[in-house]
């Protein structure tokens, strides 16, 4: 059982701390939305600000994406760059993508000073707005949540709630193995006892499909998709300098044209590029307007990343790319 | 801009189903085609010279030639644009033979059509390609040849003879390979030693040669005419600039005859410091590391017998490996072959009934300077039955799916040794086929027969076993009486080098599924590796016997010699580049290149066009597309992707 307070008063007093010494030029956190009790991103630059700094099971969004902003800006001529770390709050997975960023050379380790908060799993808002369907308007930002083991306590002025946690979980939560931070400057919260195996369950009934139901399945889900590439957008593994589908004339590959072909080259595409890289932060499927299962493609990648290839991104720095190794052994047919 | 498109009738391998008449008129109708011509056979003289006047009367600047694969002919044509003063990338070939007539014989409207797609797409390529430059680089006059048997030994010779220096490098104490083993060599039955041993010793004193023994190759960089090559030079523990071969530590040395000896396939014993044979090239002594008393110990008596023995003082202990680097321009690989251990196969009984052998410890058993000198003997009794079973290890299914080459003839010999050695002894030959077609097999196969060697056949897949039977075994055969024997002899098949892995990892060539290097083609280039600069000479490609080595080896030496005779090579410019502003620095074409070609600077990829092979797994890696192939960009794809699809572009 997770105590948010606790670990939400240990993440402010970091840093705190570390924008008093001046060793970190900001801190990147969540702070409580004004008329939602959903967290959003914050910038803190002093430390008397720190005390906004919140932690909650609302805490969704994957704020690497500001970090990879951060390493790529160029200065501008004639300044001097401010080549001091950033500080910034993870949960688990969002350390892997920083496993990730600074295997692909993208994010150097100096440049970063992590806050690695352990994470039981965080609540998908729209499970939420459920749940709370008989909480009044008025009430809902200023809900409090408490973990209470299998259930979520949510506590307003009125008779508090108990949700089971497996109507609330964001379902990537559902399925991850990963609930300590793997790289960290300081580590947030009692270490939680992980266990090791990921089947797949979340992906069965798609892979038990034939190759025609399943080009149905996906036919219908990525019609709906208007192509507003905020799946992109949101990566923080999507830090192309010129992403292939901003191409424009003769130069494209694709056309910008709304229609299935076209959608289904860039999720292809987007897919992978991300093959054997993507540590399932689902940030892609979160801000889908269109509520595309983009994750069950991530889940494949992931599935044949490990079974094929023996590649679990996110863990090893050390560990080489997957489209960038090759084995003089390879145990494939033809290839040796 | 001026396009020319050439349609080739080749003969009539495709004009027989491609209407070749219709899809050159077709071509006339694309954008920035000036002429569009059909001709018998394009390569031809008349064909090239068609488009040479063109080229000049003309003044086109883009060429096509819709003809056969690239494969084939695209240097010609390149040649022939290029003579006619237009870059030689300014051509692009579309292959209307491989890729259309062959593939659509019984579709000729169809083809016709496929084939006008594949002339639209090659001129729409076309238009966006740029001219090139070649470049040179000059070549390091010197070779390195990996391996010291008689393949290395041969290619060594003769680079060395060409003028070059050559660098042999060999990872057991002396040079001879598995042919020094050897008694005699078939059909002819000369001495292996006698032949060989001049060779060695040519090795030894040629100038151009450096004799590089105990030493491995342990990294190549570079490219063809530029190879730094880094070689460990194993302890010896002996200085062998003061080692004159006396023999004098072997004899004192604690573990004398009690260390098995590998040259005689552990029939006999040594020394911990040891020569591998009596002629061994150099003749300098090794001292063994696993086995030495002092190394493994610290402590060999007061001090060690041998350090007392050596009047030369050459012996020392605190010797260390040493890594050197050398420079060349050019690599043959003659790294050799491992027997198959019949123990994995229980059937046989090898490694457990004493009078199994395998073929390889007949030969020592059979040779005047194995461990018997030559006499015949197997649980100190001469035997008077002795069967021989061949493919044990080769054309098998589930093993080596290939046939050795060599087993047939050398079961020939081993039984006409037999036969000879004691006359009145029984020999039978268990085979499948015994395929003699090499120069005087036939008639020494029909030979042995006629001595009284009884050739019994058995199918690959029927039963055999090998079963013992008090001092002797029986041979357990489907279809055949049990044979009571004195001695089986197995056949082993030829194999690849157990370590290869070790060395295929330096050297960055691949191998086929029968685990031998892979040649670039079987036919017309089997030295040749895909890495320029690197070939292939003797086993190490696949079983062959010495003829057949020794003619291979005497091609990679000449194959090895033309870059370093020409003195500079031109480099394809079809190499990859960078687009900068695209770059984000991830390196995963760094990590995905072969040839190293790449490197990280300030964040950005940077490419070395000298090692680059134009390749293209860095552009299809990486995801921003900021690395490109020259003659084969993005945009060019693009263009021809889209022009296929529509009707116009």
């Amino acid at each position: 059982m997770t105590d948010y307070k606790a670990l939400e008063k240990q993440i402010q007093d970091q840093a705190r701390q570390w924008l008093e010494s001046g060793e970190v030029k900001y801190v990147i956190g969540f702070e409580k939305g004004d008329n939602s009790p959903v967290c959003r991103p914050v910038f803190i630059y002093k430390p008397e600000d720190a005390g906004k700094l919140a932690w909650g099971p609302l805490c969704n969004n994957n704020l690497t994406k500001y970090l990879v902003e951060e390493v790529q800006i160029k200065p501008k001529k004639g300044e001097e760059p401010d080549l001091r770390p950033v500080g910034i709050v993870v949960k688990p997975c969002d350390s892997k993508t920083i496993v990730e960023l600074m295997k692909e050379n993208i994010v150097p380790r100096e440049r970063v000073k992590i806050i690695g908060v352990i994470s039981e799993g965080t609540i998908n808002p729209k499970a939420l707005d459920k749940a709370l369907k008989d909480v009044p308007l008025d009430k809902i930002a200023g809900i409090q949540i408490l973990d209470g083991g299998d259930n979520f306590t949510i506590k307003y002025d009125g008779e508090p709630l108990s949700v089971p946690k497996d109507e609330l979980l964001n379902g990537k939560c559902k399925v991850c193995v990963v609930h300590n931070p793997v790289v960290y400057d300081i580590f947030v919260g009692d270490k939680v006892t992980q266990i090791d195996k990921d089947e797949f369950e979340d992906i069965a009934d798609l892979e038990a499909m034939s190759d025609e139901e399943r080009y149905e399945y996906w036919k219908e889900q990525l019609s709906k998709c208007i192509r507003c590439y905020a799946c992109r957008d949101t990566c923080p593994l999507c830090y192309c300098e010129e992403c292939v589908f901003d191409r424009t004339k003769p130069y494209n590959w694709n056309e910008k044209t709304v229609d299935l072909p076209e959608n289904f080259f860039y999720h292809m595409v987007r897919a992978m590029h991300l093959a054997g890289r993507c540590v399932d932060c689902g940030g892609c499927e979160r801000v889908c307007p269109m509520d595309i299962p983009i994750r069950k493609l991530n889940r494949f990648l992931l599935k044949r990343a490990k079974e094929r290839f023996k590649v679990v991104p996110g863990i090893n720095v050390e560990d080489k790319a997957m489209f960038g190794d090759y084995d003089i052994d390879d145990p494939g047919e033809g290839i040796k | 801009m001026k396009i020319g498109v050439y349609v080739c009738e080749c003969g009539t391998n495709i004009s027989g189903t491609v209407d070749v008449a219709d899809v050159a008129e077709y071509a006339k109708s694309l954008p920035n085609v000036a002429v569009s011509k059909y001709y018998k056979y394009m390569c031809s003289d008349p064909g090239q010279l068609l488009i040479k006047d063109d080229i000049k009367e003309l003044g086109l600047t883009h060429v096509v030639v819709a003809s056969c694969s690239p494969r084939m002919h695209e240097p010609t044509f390149r040649t022939v644009v290029e003579e006619a003063g237009m870059n030689a990338y300014c051509f692009e070939m579309a292959n209307i033979r491989e890729h259309c007539s062959w593939a659509h014989m019984h579709e000729k409207f169809k083809a016709t059509e496929k084939a006008k797609d594949l002339v639209k797409m090659s001129v729409a390529k076309a238009a966006l390609l740029e001219p090139l430059e070649k470049k040179q680089v000059p070549v390091t006059p010197a070779a390195l040849v990996i391996g010291g048997g008689i393949a290395g030994i041969q290619t060594a010779l003769e680079i060395a003879e060409s003028g070059f220096k050559t660098y042999l490098v060999e990872s057991t104490p002396s040079i001879g390979g598995r042919m020094a083993q050897l008694d005699k060599t078939f059909p002819t039955m000369d001495c292996s030693a006698c032949i060989l041993t001049p060779k060695m010793v040519d090795v030894a004193r040629h100038p151009n040669i450096e004799l590089l023994t105990y030493s491995e190759v342990t990294g190549i960089d570079g490219y063809i005419g530029n190879f730094t090559v880094t070689v460990k030079k194993k302890a010896r523990y002996v200085d062998i600039e003061k080692c004159v071969g006396c023999g004098l530590c072997a004899e004192a040395c604690r573990l004398k005859d009690r260390v098995d000896d590998e040259f005689n396939e552990n029939l006999g014993k040594r020394s911990a410091i040891y020569v591998p044979f009596p002629q061994a090239v150099p003749l300098k002594y090794t001292i063994d590391p696993e086995k030495c008393i002092f190394l493994k110990t610290g402590k060999c008596g007061d001090s060690p017998p041998c350090v007392g023995a050596c009047a030369a003082d050459a012996i020392n202990h605190q010797q260390e490996d040493e890594i050197i680097e050398l420079d060349v321009g050019t690599i043959v690989v003659a790294t050799g072959f491992d027997l198959y251990d019949p123990s994995q196969k229980p059937e046989y009984g090898y490694g457990k009934i004493k009078n199994v052998i395998t073929g390889m410890e007949f030969e020592r058993l059979v040779s005047a300077s194995g461990p018997t000198e030559g006499h015949i003997e197997i649980n100190g009794k001469e035997p008077e039955k002795v069967v021989f079973i061949q493919c044990v290890g080769s054309r098998d299914k589930e093993g080596n799916e290939y046939c050795s080459r060599v087993c047939c003839m050398y079961t020939a010999k081993h039984a006409h040794l037999v036969r000879d050695k004691i006359p009145g002894a029984e020999v039978i030959v268990y085979n499948t086929d015994v395929r003699a077609y090499g120069k005087g097999f036939e008639e020494f196969y029909v030979r042995v027969m006629d001595e009284g060697v009884k050739y019994l056949r058995r199918e690959l897949d029927d039963q055999i076993e090998v079963v013992e039977n008090g001092d002797k075994a029986i041979v357990k055969a489907e279809g055949h009486p049990d044979i009571e024997a004195d001695l089986v002899v197995l056949a082993t098949a030829i194999e690849q080098k157990k370590d290869i892995a070790d060395i295929s990892k330096v050297l960055k060539i691949s191998r086929g599924a029968d685990n031998f290097f892979l040649e670039i083609h079987p036919k017309l280039r089997p030295m040749d590796t895909a890495t320029s600069g690197i070939f292939l000479g003797g086993c190490c490609q696949g079983p062959k016997d010495i003829p057949d080595t020794v003619a291979q080896a005497s091609g990679a030496a000449a194959k090895a010699t033309i870059p370093l005779a020409q003195g500079k090579i031109d480099l394809d410019p079809q190499t990859s580049f960078v687009i900068e502003n695209n770059c984000a620095g991830c390196g995963l074409c760094v990590e995905a290149c072969p040839y190293s070609a790449i490197e990280l600077m300030d964040g950005k990829a940077e490419v070395n066009e000298a090692l680059c092979r134009g390749c293209g797994l860095c552009s299809a890696t990486c995801r921003s597309g900021a690395i490109q192939l020259k003659g084969l960009t993005d945009h060019q794809l693009i263009s021809m992707i889209k022009s296929s699809l529509s009707e116009v572009f």
